[in-house]
C-alpha cells in the first residue's frame, strides 16, 4: 500500500515495468512521511494491527532512527505504552502504521490524491 | 652413525644389567660378539634393533610402528622364558654419535617396558616407552629423531640375521625394488604425492564452487544486457521525442511570426502573449506552492501526536510539581532548623535578653522536630522523571513549528481560479483569432493550437521516459556492483585452475622423478655391488659384474657378458650375491648406519670365507660380528693380522645353566698372541 502511494524508493522489480502508472502524481515524495502520517494515524485513532514476521525487516531501520522525527515518536510511545528500548518503538510504529495506512490508501484509491487539509483538520 | 655404547637390563636371557662399550679407536671398525647356541648372543643383535624400532623388520616386510606386542613376544616368546620367569622391567639404552654438517651429537636412545599391572597377561598390561635425548635435550617425537639419522633400509638390510641372507638369496624381484625403495626413501616420496593428491581434491572442491558462483553471477551478464537494452531503446525514443518537440516548436514560432504579421489579429496576438505570460508565472508559483505542501506533509504527523504528547507531559509535569513542593518543604525546614541550630548556641537574644533553660530545652525539642520532619520528607522526596525535560522541550518544538494548511489551501485556490481564469481568457482570444475573417489566420490558429497539443502531449511522454530512465542507471549500478563481484570470482577460479594444473603436474612428476631415481640407484647399486662382489667371489676369473635386470632379480654376469641363472649358482655363491647387493645398498645409501650381521658365515667356503674376512673391516664404518662359537674358531684361525688389528673389542656370551642365564665377558681387543693361545 505504501508503495502505491510513493513517487521514488524501494520496492521495483529490477527491471521495472514499462506500464506502471505514472509516478509524478503519487502523493508521497518518499515513503518516510508516508510512514509517519501512517503512524500518527494509527496513534491518534489508538488502532494497532499485528504483523507476522520480524517486523524491523519491513523498513531501514538506520534511516528511520536518523530521521527529525523518531524522537518525538519514541518518547510518546515509551511514555504512553512503556515501551523497553527501541527495537520495542519501531514494532509498535510499525504496528500502528499498518492501521494507518489503510486510512491514508482507503482515501487514495476513493479520490486518487490524499487530502492533507483534511487530516490537519484532526490536529487539536 | 656409530653405535658407541649399548646398556640392556633384563633382556632375554640376561638378568640385570649387560653393558657394551663400542667406543675406541675409529680405524678399528670390527666388534665381535661370541658364544655357544643358546647362549644369548643373538639377544645382543635384538637389543639393538628392538631399541631402535621396537621390532625385528626382516627383508620384504613392510615398515609399520612397533606394537605392545612386539615387546611381549620378546618378554615372553622365547623358549628361554619358559625357563627364566620373565622380568617385565626391560629396558634397553643405547648411545650413538651422529656427525652432521662437521658437528658431532651425542644420542641417547631408551626404549623400556614397566607393567600396567602387578602380573601382566595381555600385550595391553603392559606399557612400552620411547625416549631420545640429543646432546641431553629430550625430543618430542622420537621415532622422527631415529628416522631421521638412519637410512630406512637399515632395518631391514644392515641388521640381519645369517638365515635373512639365506632367504634373500632365493627371493628377488619384488624384495630388491623395495630395498631400492627404501634407500630412495620413496615412501616419503609417495608420502608427498599423496598430499599432493589430498590438496589437489581441495582445489578441485574449490574450483567446483567457483564455477557455481561464476554461474550464478553469469545471469547478471544478461540482466546488464536487458537494463542496457532498455535505457538504449529509452535514449533512442527521447532523442526522437526531443527533436520533434523542437520542429514543433520551431513551427509554432513560425506559426506565431506568421499570426503576428497579420494586421486584423496583431492587437489580439499582443493580448494573447500577454495572457501567455501571465499563465506561465501563474503554473511556476503553483509549482512553488505545490513543494510547500511537501514540508507541511513532513510536519502533519509530529502535530498529530500533539495532543498525546501534551497528555503525556501533564502527568509528568504533575510529578515535577509534587517534588518541587517537596523540595521547598525540605528547604523551608532547613532554614527554620539552621536558626534555631543558631539561636541554641547563643547566651543572649539579638535584643539582649539572656535566653533561659527553659526556652533551650524548647528549642531543643524543635530541632528534634526539624530532624525527624526532614527524614520523613526526604524518604518521601519521588525523585524526577529524567524524561520530563525532554519531552516538555518536544512539546514545545512541536507547539512553535507551523501547520497552515489553511493558508497553503486558500493560497491554492487563489491561483487555481487565476490559472482557470487566464486559460479560458486565452481560449477567448483564441476563439477570436479563430473566427476572424482571414482563413489564413484561421488555419494559422487551428495549425497552432494542434501543435500546442502535440508539444505537451509529447513532453509528458519525455518527462516520463526520464523518470524510467533514472530507474534503470539505479539498476544498472545495482548489477554493476553484483558484476565487480564476478571478476573477483573469474580471477579467483581462473587461479585455482592453474593451481589444479600445477597441482596434478607435480604429481605426476613425483612418480616419474621416483621411477628415474630408482634406474639411477639401480645402477649404483649395480656398480657398488659388483666392486664388493669382485672381492668376495672364489671365481674372480669366471664372474664379471652383477647386475639388477629390469624385473630388478639380482643376477650374476660372467665374463662373456652372459647372465646366469641363479639356480645355476650354489648356496654359498647366492648368498654372496645377495651379500654383494646389500652391501652394494649400504654404500649407495646417503646415511651412514651400522652393519651388524648375525651368525652369517655358516655356508661359506674357505675362499669366501678368507675373501669376506680380508674384506670385512672396509665394509662399513662400523661391523658388529655376532657368531657361534665355531665360527669364531673359524675366523680366529683365518684372520689375518691385519683383520685381528682392525677388532676394536669382543665378547663372550656365556650361559650359566645353573643359574638359567646368560651374562656377557669381555675379552677387549684380538690379538695375534690370543689367537696362538686358541690353537
Amino acid at each position: 500500500m505504501f508503495r502505491a502511494m510513493i513517487r521514488s524508493g524501494p520496492g521495483e522489480e529490477i527491471l521495472g515495468a514499462d506500464d506502471d502508472t505514472d509516478k509524478r502524481f503519487r502523493p508521497f515524495g518518499s515513503s518516510l512521511p508516508a510512514f509517519y502520517l501512517a503512524v500518527a494515524l494509527g496513534i491518534t485513532s489508538d488502532a494497532k494491527l499485528e504483523i507476522q514476521g520480524e517486523k524491523a525487516q519491513l523498513l531501514r531501520l538506520d534511516l528511520l532512527k536518523s530521521s527529525k522525527h523518531f524522537h518525538s515518536f519514541r518518547q510518546l510511545i515509551k511514555s504512553k505504552w512503556d515501551a523497553k528500548d527501541d527495537r520495542a518503538v519501531v514494532d509498535m510504529m510499525v504496528e500502528f502504521a499498518e492501521a494507518g495506512v489503510r486510512e491514508l490508501f482507503g482515501m487514495y484509491q476513493k479520490t486518487g490524491t490524499i487530502d492533507f487539509y483534511k487530516i490537519s483538520q484532526k490536529v487539536e | 652413525m656409530r653405535i658407541t655404547k649399548l646398556q640392556a637390563k633384563n633382556f632375554g636371557p640376561y638378568r640385570g644389567t649387560i653393558e657394551l662399550n663400542f667406543s675406541g679407536d675409529k680405524n678399528k671398525t670390527l666388534w665381535i660378539v661370541w658364544g655357544n647356541n643358546g647362549a644369548g648372543k643373538t639377544h645382543v643383535y635384538k637389543a639393538i634393533k628392538w631399541c631402535l624400532y621396537g621390532w625385528d623388520p626382516s627383508p620384504g616386510d613392510k615398515i609399520r610402528p612397533a606394537t605392545n606386542r612386539d615387546a611381549w613376544d620378546l618378554l615372553y616368546g622365547t623358549n628361554l622364558d619358559q625357563i627364566v620367569p620373565p622380568d617385565p622391567y626391560m629396558s634397553v639404552y643405547l648411545w650413538l654419535e651422529h656427525e652432521e654438517e662437521g658437528s658431532k651429537h651425542q644420542y641417547l636412545i631408551t626404549r623400556r617396558v614397566t607393567p600396567v599391572v602387578a602380573n601382566p597377561r595381555t600385550p595391553a598390561q603392559i606399557d612400552v616407552q620411547l625416549e631420545v635425548k640429543i646432546d641431553g635435550v629430550k625430543k618430542e617425537n622420537p621415532r622422527e629423531a631415529i628416522e631421521a639419522i638412519l637410512p630406512v633400509a637399515a632395518s631391514q638390510f644392515f641388521m640381519f640375521h645369517g638365515e635373512e641372507i639365506r632367504k634373500m638369496s632365493l627371493r628377488h624381484g619384488e624384495d630388491v625394488k623395495d630395498a631400492i625403495e627404501l634407500i630412495l626413501e620413496a615412501q616419503t616420496f609417495r608420502q608427498g604425492r599423496d598430499h599432493l593428491v589430498k590438496i589437489s581434491r581441495q582445489i578441485e572442491r574449490d574450483v567446483d564452487e567457483e564455477r557455481a558462483t561464476v554461474g550464478e553471477l553469469g545471469n547478471y551478464l544478461s540482466i546488464k544486457k536487458q537494463i542496457n537494452e532498455k535505457i538504449d531503446s529509452y535514449k533512442q525514443e527521447i532523442d526522437g521525442i526531443q527533436k520533434e518537440i523542437s520542429s514543433r516548436k520551431e513551427r509554432l514560432d513560425e506559426v506565431d511570426r506568421r499570426l503576428r504579421s497579420q494586421e486584423a489579429s496583431q492587437i489580439l496576438m499582443g493580448q494573447l502573449d500577454e495572457k501567455r505570460q501571465q499563465l506561465n508565472q501563474a503554473e511556476e508559483d503553483r509549482t512553488s506552492l505545490i513543494a510547500r505542501e511537501s514540508d507541511l506533509v513532513a510536519e502533519l504527523p509530529a502535530k498529530l501526536i500533539l495532543s498525546d504528547l501534551k497528555q503525556v507531559l501533564a502527568k509528568k509535569e504533575q510529578r515535577h510539581k509534587r517534588i518541587e513542593q517537596q523540595l521547598e518543604q525540605i528547604a523551608e525546614l532547613r532554614g527554620a532548623r539552621s536558626l534555631a541550630e543558631k539561636i541554641a548556641g547563643m547566651e543572649r537574644c539579638i535584643c539582649g535578653t539572656k535566653i533561659t533553660s527553659v526556652e533551650k530545652a524548647h528549642l531543643k525539642g524543635e530541632l528534634g522536630f526539624y530532624a525527624e520532619k526532614l527524614k520523613e520528607l526526604q524518604s518521601k522526596l519521588e525523585t524526577e522523571d529524567p524524561t520530563y525535560y525532554e519531552v516538555r522541550d518536544t512539546v514545545t518544538a512541536i507547539s512553535n513549528s507551523r501547520l497552515d494548511f489553511e493558508e497553503y489551501k486558500r493560497d491554492r485556490d487563489r491561483l487555481d481560479l487565476r490559472i482557470d481564469e487566464l486559460r479560458s481568457s486565452i481560449k477567448g482570444i483564441e476563439k477570436d483569432l479563430a473566427e476572424s475573417d482571414m482563413s489564413a489566420v484561421r488555419d494559422l490558429q487551428r495549425e497552432r493550437t494542434g501543435l500546442i497539443q502535440e508539444i505537451a502531449r509529447k513532453e509528458e511522454r519525455l518527462g516520463s521516459l526520464n523518470d524510467k530512465l533514472e530507474e534503470q542507471a539505479v539498476f544498472l549500478n545495482k548489477v554493476e556492483k553484483n558484476l565487480k563481484r564476478v571478476d573477483i570470482h573469474t580471477n579467483v577460479k581462473k587461479s585455482l585452475e592453474r593451481q589444479l594444473e600445477i597441482a596434478s603436474a607435480a604429481g605426476s612428476a613425483f612418480e616419474d622423478v621416483l621411477l628415474e631415481l630408482t634406474e639411477v640407484k639401480r645402477e649404483v647399486i649395480e656398480r657398488e655391488a659388483t666392486s664388493i662382489f669382485r672381492k668376495l667371489t672364489n671365481k674372480p676369473d669366471e664372474y664379471d659384474a652383477i647386475v639388477v635386470d629390469e624385473n630388478y632379480d639380482v643376477a650374476v654376469m660372467n665374463k662373456d657378458k652372459k647372465l646366469l641363472e641363479r639356480e645355476k649358482l650354489s648356496t654359498g655363491e647366492r648368498e654372496i650375491v645377495a651379500l654383494s647387493f646389500i652391501l652394494g645398498l649400504m654404500h649407495a645409501s646417503e646415511k651412514d648406519a651400522p652393519l651388524v650381521l648375525d651368525t652369517f658365515f655358516t655356508h661359506l667356503d674357505d675362499a669366501h670365507y678368507t675373501n669376506i674376512v680380508t674384506s670385512l673391516p672396509d665394509f662399513a664404518k662400523q661391523v658388529i660380528l655376532i657368531l657361534t662359537n665355531v665360527e669364531y674358531q673359524n675366523l680366529r684361525e683365518r684372520a689375518s693380522e691385519n683383520f685381528l688389528q682392525r677388532v676394536a673389542g669382543s665378547w663372550h656370551a656365556v650361559r650359566d645353566q645353573g643359574r638359567k642365564e646368560s651374562h656377557l665377558e669381555s675379552e677387549g681387543e684380538l690379538v695375534p698372541i690370543q689367537v696362538a693361545k686358541v690353537h
